[in-house]
């Protein structure tokens, strides 16, 4: 486990509202789990309103992440605890 | 009488520091103890006016909180979130759903303060005027407000 800022990632869209958030996150995902409010991955809570998705793509995870004063970025991120926490405690959905 | 938990956001809006002391003030002489949840920065503003800790005396970081409630391992019977932006609007929606035991007050401030009240879909009480540097036409309703919150709780 670790700081996002050690991993490997990319950011695919910043400054955005959650809602957008959420689309462009099914709209980049192979897989997708429905997961709750303070979730952790890398020992960070998941901020987000209800419902919150998280994908996975080509084994790696495709999430938001919410700062205070930058709103959330979609991230990709090279995790592979990540991906085997969410696949096996997120709800699947379609 | 217990811990009251002020979630605060981005320090971008001047009256955020400002409702921080007042909202603290108010809760002392109710004789409750406020927490402030923030980021460093806007940690740093509320303790540069308040250097003695008159009014505040504890701070906790923003995501260690969320964590921790999620956890169950901290709990507040009442949360005061101030809110100007769409990021401070999605914290404060994971603080109702992780803690939904909890009285939470949304204040909704800044120059977009109508149009994010309207995206509110938690069970929260509202506060709301579109103010950046001038806190009275925010104070009465927040006054009104905070006099029926800790009677609730």
């Amino acid at each position: 486990m670790g700081c996002l800022e050690n991993m490997n990632y990319e950011v695919l869209a910043k400054n955005c509202s959650f809602k957008e958030a959420r689309e462009i996150i099914k709209s980049n995902s192979k897989e997708r789990y429905q997961v709750p409010p303070g979730f952790k991955l890398l020992d960070k809570p998941l901020i987000g309103i209800p419902p919150i998705i998280v994908g996975i793509t080509n084994e790696k995870l495709v999430y938001g992440y919410t700062k205070p004063c930058h709103g959330t970025f979609v991230v990709v991120v090279d995790d592979h605890e990540g991906v085997e926490h969410v696949r096996r405690d997120g709800k699947p959905v379609w | 009488m217990g811990e009251v938990l002020i979630f605060i956001g981005c320090p971008q809006i001047p009256v955020q520091s400002a409702l921080v002391l007042h909202i603290a003030d108010f809760l002392q002489d109710a004789g409750h103890h406020p927490i402030v949840a923030a980021n460093p920065s806007a940690k740093q503003l509320v303790k540069t006016s308040d250097p003695k800790g008159h009014y505040v005396k504890d701070y906790i970081d923003l995501d260690k909180t969320i964590g921790d409630l999620a956890d169950g391992t901290v709990h507040y019977p009442l949360i005061i979130s101030l809110i100007h932006n769409n990021a401070g609007l999605t914290y404060t929606a994971t603080i109702a759903a992780v803690s939904p035991d909890s009285l939470l007050l949304s204040v909704l401030f800044g120059e977009h303060a109508y149009d994010i009240a309207e995206e509110v879909e938690y069970p929260t009480e509202k506060v709301v005027a579109p103010v950046t540097h001038n806190t009275r036409p925010l104070l009465t309703k927040l006054d009104e407000v905070l006099e029926w919150a800790v009677l609730k709780i």
